[in-house]
């Protein structure tokens, strides 16, 4: 075990087997390779993806698909020969989310989710190349309760 | 950078396989046609350029308000299992 420290929680005991390698980064904080994928709520839709070298580097992050039952983001094949995928191999998928100051307005961001290969524990953020995705999808569905009831 | 002039229906290749045909030029905006290998990533820069943008607003800074995200959620998804019940039904 290994700690590790992260500035939303503080000093965190780490499996360094668990530790996850970006071979280029997360766009934007290139240089930064190292990442852990942490629990801290307790009903598991949110994680923090805590960069190892870098207290202050940490994305909330969600299973998409958790939330966004239909998202299906068409990954070139480039991006996944990265990953090493085997037929074998579970495809992991994690989407960044921005919390802005009023935090029902959270987004996730569809179009770049990083998909990682939990065997080898490497992970690539990729662009989804639907349309349909954009940077910015609410999380929260306020005023789904009318669609609800239809 | 290498800067070449082309006009309409001209193309240039790159590294053998790969094409860009300028298609159309209308005002300031020029369409291109480029024929490469599937295994070639094409993406308009700005792209590129949104997401890194977005992964910055990402960085988690509020401890108070990552740490409560949960509980928003808790309070918005009995009405999408709801909705989920009911497709069932």
């Amino acid at each position: 075990m290994k700690k590790i420290f992260s500035k939303i929680l503080g000093e965190v005991e780490v499996d360094e087997k668990e530790r996850i390698h970006f071979p280029e980064g997360i766009l934007g904080f290139e240089g930064y390779n190292y990442y852990y994928l942490l629990n801290f709520d307790e009903d598991g839709v949110f994680h923090l993806l805590q960069a190892e070298d870098d207290a202050d580097l940490c994305f909330v992050v969600i299973f998409p698909q958790s939330i966004f039952h239909d998202y299906k983001p068409d990954i070139h094949k480039e991006d996944l020969q990265h990953l090493d995928f085997t037929d074998d191999d579970e495809f992991m998928m994690i989407a960044l989310i921005t919390i802005p100051e009023d935090m029902k307005d959270m987004t996730a961001n569809l179009q770049g989710p990083v998909v990682i290969n939990p065997r080898l524990k490497r992970a690539r953020q990729c662009i989804a190349m639907n349309d349909e995705y954009t940077t910015k999808h609410k999380v929260l569905f306020q005023g789904t309760s009318e669609s609800a009831s239809e | 950078m290498l800067v070449l002039s082309r006009k309409l229906n001209q193309s240039i290749v790159v590294d053998n396989n790969v094409e860009v045909l300028i298609v159309d030029i209308k005002g300031d905006q020029v369409k291109l046609g480029i024929k490469a290998p599937k295994s070639v990533k094409i993406f308009r820069k700005e792209i590129y350029d949104e997401i890194r943008e977005q992964n910055k607003k990402s960085m988690a800074a509020d401890a108070g308000a990552v740490l409560n995200v949960g509980k928003l959620i808790k309070k918005e998804t009995p009405k999408d299992s709801e909705k989920e019940d009911k497709k069932d039904e």
